[in-house]
């Protein structure tokens, strides 16, 4: 595979297709998701799954939703609290979730992957850490340290020096540090304070202690932003000279989550200033070294995700991009999403409810999604636009016994704008989204999206993100 | 008979044979899927409409069903019309152990024909069709028709040829090619497409039967797969390189 290029759209265009729409992190998206599906339908889909010829390997997602503070733009689904009883509660309940569910999972499914989100996993302490890891590996076979991907996300405020060492004994090869902005007023504007040197101390540790892949999360968009002051922060990002950076555009949605009203609208950058952040992220990025992978996601050429990438082992999931295309999800904690057998399963998102029903030993599924054949034709298709930018329509043909260019008739009336337009070029057997496409990656899957444009749409614009 | 009423009557049969050909009914051998390869294969209308009136049709029967239980009197036989059932046994400590799997238009229970008894469970892998055969009725048909005399002595006969996996020392390759190309097999000899199926049984199932470690079935599967003799997708398995995979097998069918 190629590496993917970027080109800045006109403003024509960005008025025309930085539209709202999903990120496509799964197909059908979490909007789609019924009340309906619950535990049954869970347990089903383990089965399920269990019976194939060849069982997926298992990545392992544990949600750990704690905060100390409160960090304005966050639209993660977290809990801000000192109330150290509720945190071992929720370490208790997690325990006991990963027995039951691992239950449920043939015992020959190798764990390939973990990985911890949150809120803040470095919120826990040690111990609590070490506990749950220690469920998870007497529950689950877990695969050597060089087979493996686990990785933790890290709010560089909340560790302490020997911190990195004890993840890495607990197993962990990959790190990401959510960082956002090094500017200091930028910083305060949104409640998240961290030097830039705690940043960089803390990752020479992690790279001395082995770390296989360190990473860097950035946010353009927030309040006080300038486009000389982001500017900066790349520069600085690019000095530490990470494997990978998710530069994520802001999305600014205080109906939807109550954090983000505490930010000034007024200190907003307009949209001229995020379309200049954009284009030098971009630039400043590739001029670096580094590869566009899609989405918001850059990497070096020698990082996992590039190397996926170019091996056809890229896979669009829940955490963005991970490398392991024929894996499958298991989740644990409060809102966590499992993508196992044909469907999506979340676990409850408030915690109360979460700690009562993983205490009768459910498996605490609260929404859900069982996926139909058709929903896989199409997901088939948005995988491989989210990927690679591109779809192979013989092989899809292929591979569904079916023609695409019949099954996807309306769809592709819908993407005939897009080729007009210069973002997507179709030729016998291909459809490939070029340069100027790719900053509008998710217009062009979301012509493939039939529950967006079917018979029942499944939300309202401010549900969604925009692209640019 | 009128000689008379013979035109009208037969134009009758002729409305009567066009609206079968359009309107198959599933529920009678005539319209079965599998018609022509289980016991009606081959028989005339009259024989076809006294098979209808003895054969009891089950048509959902829902995945983890049991139609028969080990020690259940002999009735009848057991013609799959759709789906896959599975024969097996448990042990006192509750172990199972599969003794076959049974594809549309086979018979189940010929093994209980001389003991009288059912010598196993048989169970429902998926949704599944079935008709039920009273065995004395089925017989005293086959009485008047040389046809489906024939047709049952062949069905008898085809079963006794089953492998029996565990028996062997084999390797595992060996096993899961030979049980792909048994099943291709079975389902090419019933006019079904014996490059591509849908296997309904569980890896555990298909391990348990020949005499393998589940997580083995897998690791030979993905090895065959990896390699390009089959090309496996959930439960869906395509024969990719079929000479390979005989050449795999040959150790098996010298055996035989």
């Amino acid at each position: 595979m190629q590496q993917a290029e970027l080109e800045i759209p006109s403003l024509d265009l960005i008025r025309r297709y930085g539209v709202t729409g999903p990120r496509f992190t799964s197909y059908p998206t979490a909007l789609s998701f019924d009340e309906g599906i619950g535990d049954d339908a869970f347990r089903e889909a383990v089965a399920d799954s269990n019976d194939r010829l060849m069982p997926a390997p298992l990545t392992l997602y544990v949600h750990l939703p704690f905060c100390r503070t409160l960090c304005y733009y966050c639209g993660c689904h977290k809990k801000i609290t000192r109330n150290a009883e509720l945190v071992e509660d929720y370490v208790k309940a997690l325990i006991r979730e990963i027995a039951t569910k691992s239950e449920l999972v043939d015992r020959d499914r190798v764990v390939r992957g973990v990985h911890w989100g949150g809120g803040t996993p470095t919120y826990l302490s040690r111990d609590q850490r070490r506990i749950i890891m220690a469920a998870l590996s007497d529950h689950f076979p877990l695969a050597s340290d060089s087979a493996r991907d686990f990785s933790v996300e890290i709010d560089p405020r909340t560790i302490e020096v020997d911190d990195l060492a004890s993840l890495r004994g607990l197993g962990f090869n990959r790190v990401s540090f959510g960082v956002q902005d090094f500017d200091p007023d930028v910083q305060r504007a949104v409640n998240r304070v961290q030097p830039y040197r705690v940043v960089a101390e803390h990752m020479e540790r992690a790279r001395t202690l082995g770390f296989r892949s360190i990473s860097i999360d950035l946010i353009y968009g927030l309040p006080l932003q300038t486009q000389a002051s982001f500017a900066t922060t790349i520069d600085q990002a690019i000095d530490l000279r990470p494997d990978a950076l998710s530069v994520f555009n802001y999305a600014h949605l205080p109906a939807r989550f109550p954090a983000q009203r505490l930010i000034r609208e007024e200190d907003l950058p307009d949209a001229a200033t995020r379309i200049g952040m954009f284009r030098d992220t971009v630039e400043r990025l590739r001029d670096a070294g580094y590869e566009y992978i899609g989405m918001d996601h850059f990497a070096l050429p020698m990082s996992d995700l590039a190397r996926a990438r170019r091996e056809g082992n890229l896979h669009r999931c829940f955490q963005g991009y991970a490398s392991g295309a024929d894996s499958e999800t298991l989740a644990f904690g409060v809102s966590g999403i499992s993508n196992i057998g044909d469907g999506y399963f979340q676990v409850e998102k408030s915690l109360p409810s979460y700690i009562r029903r993983v205490r009768n030993g459910n498996p605490a599924i609260a929404r859900g999604y069982v996926t139909t054949p058709e929903d896989r034709r199409v997901a088939d298709v948005i995988q491989s636009i989210m990927c690679y930018g591109s779809c192979d329509t013989r092989a899809w043909s292929a591979r569904f016994d079916s023609e695409f260019d019949d099954f996807f008739a309306d769809d592709l009336v819908r993407l005939s704008g897009l080729v007009d337009d210069g973002l997507v070029v179709r030729k016998p057997g291909r459809i490939d989204v070029t340069p100027v496409g790719w900053v509008f990656l998710r217009t062009v899957a979301s012509c493939f999206d039939r529950t967006r444009h079917g018979a029942q749409p499944v939300a309202d614009a401010r549900a969604y993100s925009t692209a640019v | 008979m009128g000689t008379e009423d013979q035109p009208a009557q037969r134009e009758a049969e002729a409305v009567a044979g066009d609206a079968a050909a359009l309107f198959p009914d599933p529920s009678r051998c005539s319209g079965c899927a599998v018609g022509n390869l289980c016991v009606a294969a081959g028989s005339d209308d009259q024989t076809l409409a006294r098979l209808d009136d003895l054969l009891r049709v089950s048509d959902s029967i829902g995945a983890g069903n049991y139609v028969i239980r080990r020690g259940d009197p002999f009735r009848g036989l057991i013609a799959v019309r759709s789906g896959c059932f599975k024969s097996a046994i448990t042990d006192r400590e509750g172990r199972e152990q599969v003794l076959g799997f049974h594809l549309p238009g086979e018979l189940i229970g010929l093994d209980a024909v001389q003991s009288k008894r059912h010598r196993a469970d048989v169970v429902a892998l998926g949704g599944a069709a079935m008709c039920m055969l009273d065995y004395q009725e089925l017989l005293n048909l086959s009485a008047c028709s040389r046809q489906l005399q024939q047709q049952l002595f062949g069905l008898f006969s085809g079963r006794i040829a089953d492998t029996n996996w565990r028996g062997t020392d084999l390797s595992a390759e060996e096993r899961i090619a030979g049980f792909m190309l048994d099943v291709s097999k079975r389902l090419l000899e019933r006019g079904e497409s014996g490059e591509e199926f849908e296997l309904q049984m569980s890896r555990s199932d298909i391990g348990n039967y020949l005499g393998l470690a589940t997580e083995t079935v897998s690791r030979v599967v993905r090895r065959l797969h990896e390699q390009g003799l089959l090309d496996v997708r959930r439960k869906r398995v395509r024969l990719a390189n079929r000479p390979e995979l005989e050449r795999l097998a040959e150790a098996l069918f010298e055996t035989r």
